[in-house]
């Protein structure tokens, strides 16, 4: 009787582990499902066809690949930071003797290292496997292509962190960071390589920092961006890490300013 | 069936004053809905500028079918949002105990404490699309097609719901299944294109294990001549009507096994 209670306790822990993995195959289920999509569509696309905008299918399909991959690292940071200005724990948060948004950023990387480790690995062997990835045109863009990743994550993150600033503001951050979603998904070149876009649009992009997300890191590894680009490209990248870095910390400054205002 | 009716109105009432207390937040919100659904159309359309047909159908075929598609995931979206919901917000924190102290239908209960205004973007988006494929594919329509309209719609409504309601139930069992019903959701976005596409394999699963299939692309052929299917349209009301029974059905058996542990 008495062990009763200890059995319900233990089996509990085990349906709280199991929920843990079960969020982990389901995003991972829910990736492969989307690369498969890809991969019919743009076989379907390509039927009558060796090139699209001088894309040939296996490149378009590399850059589908690494697109989604590099999609997936999108920041829940901002996520968090909604999350503690909502309930109230961004006051402490502020007592402790570190910066808030230092605290969220490397909490994010670390989620994201560990991510790339368990998620993206293994979904990248499953998409060799039965998509089809074209190796790095050079090893200059292999490298290129590592440092560009890097300055892409941390930029989604900082963007997120921007968004979750924002909820100083409004209460539907779920609304907020959809709608973010949606921008990011359709400006960053995460479903189409952004030369197959009209000429204004790539004239517009070229002036946001979208394109850094996604765009810059994959066609770089596909030779889209050739070699002569690449520096360029990347610097480009490290000036939109610079300036949301700043962005965001003056915005944090100023909102939390106005919190202390309201006596929180 | 009165007494629900009656039930239902003071739930929603009650939800509108909240949300016109935070106007701004709706506006966030049916505009996000809106911006996804406008970055797979942006896609399709930023494809087709290189293309003319994606395996022998064409743009507004494509846009079609999406619409379908959008005008069902409304339904589901704006009336039947808190299936989602069921294990974080009410199994794990009890609230369930709370509902099944009522005289009226749990199920019922749990789907009337919410209606999802985002939704609203997706029906205006659905809507606007449909229209706009319907026009430039030269379409005319009888009464007869604007009621099998009516009726295909919410039939993939109901599938939606059907699988949403199936899935979720687990959750009597795991506490909260919300992965579960995640991955299967995202099989539906298969449903977006033509299924021709796909292998049999795909085929056969999104046709008669998990039937997204009649979300979309099976109702639309009813309306598109000389495509074939129309054995598998006229199938989806009935196949809406069986998900939703089976759905029903394993819902109240997890009910039961909810119940029966005092948990």
């Amino acid at each position: 009787m008495k062990l009763r209670k200890y059995i319900a306790l233990a089996v509990s822990q085990i349906k709280v582990d199991m929920a843990y993995a079960a969020w982990y195959w389901a995003s991972m289920f829910s990736v492969t499902m989307r690369l498969f999509i890809l991969y019919f569509f743009w076989q379907a696309v390509y039927e009558n066809k060796t090139e699209v905008s001088g894309i040939a299918l296996s490149t378009m399909l590399t850059y589908a690949v690494l697109a989604t991959m590099l999609d997936q690292f999108r920041g829940s940071a901002g996520r968090e930071l909604a999350h503690l200005i909502k309930h109230g724990g961004v006051a402490i948060e502020l007592l402790r003797p570190y910066h808030l948004l230092d605290k969220l950023l490397a909490q994010d990387l670390g989620a994201k290292t560990s991510t790339f480790f368990r998620a993206t690995l293994p979904l990248l062997v499953i998409a060799m496997l039965f998509i089809g990835v074209d190796p790095p045109t050079s090893i200059e863009a292999a490298s290129a292509f590592a440092v560009s990743v890097v300055l892409a994550v941390l930029l989604a993150t900082l963007i997120d962190l921007l968004v979750g600033v924002l909820s100083f503001y409004t209460v539907n951050v779920w609304g907020l960071s959809v709608l973010q979603e949606a921008v990011i998904t359709i400006m960053s070149g995460a479903l189409v390589p952004l030369t197959l876009f009209p000429d204004w649009f790539q004239t517009i992009s070229l002036y946001l920092p979208f394109a850094s997300l996604v765009y810059v890191p994959v066609a770089i590894y596909t030779g889209e961006i050739t070699a002569s680009g690449i520096w360029p490209s990347i610097l480009i990248q490290l000036g939109w890490v610079a300036a949301f870095f700043i962005f965001v910390r003056l915005l944090f400054a100023y909102a939390v300013r106005k919190v202390t205002v309201f006596g929180g | 069936m009165k007494r629900y009716a009656k039930l239902y109105w003071l739930y929603a009432k009650n939800h509108f004053k909240v949300m016109m207390e935070y106007r701004m937040d709706f506006l966030i919100g049916v505009l996000s809905v809106f911006g996804q659904q406008f970055a797979a159309l942006f896609f399709l359309s930023i494809v087709f500028r290189h293309i003319e047909s994606l395996n022998g159908w064409g743009f507004y075929e494509i846009l079609f079918i999406y619409g379908i598609a959008f005008l069902g995931r409304a339904i589901h979206h704006i009336f039947f949002d808190n299936l989602w919901t069921i294990g974080w917000q009410y199994i794990r924190t009890g609230n369930l105990d709370r509902i099944l102290m009522r005289p009226v239908n749990p199920l019922f209960q749990i789907v009337a404490e919410r209606v999802q205004q985002d939704g609203f973007g997706q029906l205006l988006i659905g809507g606007s699309v449909l229209w706009l494929a319907s026009n430039e594919l030269g379409m005319v329509w009888s009464v007869m097609d604007i009621f099998v309209l009516l009726v295909m719609v919410l039939a993939s409504g109901m599938i939606y719901i059907a699988v949403n309601l199936f899935f979720a139930t687990f959750s009597f069992w795991m506490i909260d299944s919300l992965p579960v019903v995640f991955a299967v959701f995202s099989l539906s976005d298969f449903a977006r294109y033509p299924m021709t596409i796909y292998s049999k394999v795909i085929m056969f699963v999104l046709t008669y294990i998990i039937p997204f299939g009649f979300t979309a692309f099976y109702p639309a052929m009813y309306f598109f001549e000389g495509r074939g299917f129309t054995l598998f349209a006229l199938a989806t009301p009935f196949v809406a009507a069986l998900s939703l029974v089976l759905a029903y059905r394993f819902w109240l058996f997890g009910l039961r096994a909810f119940a029966s542990t005092g948990s």
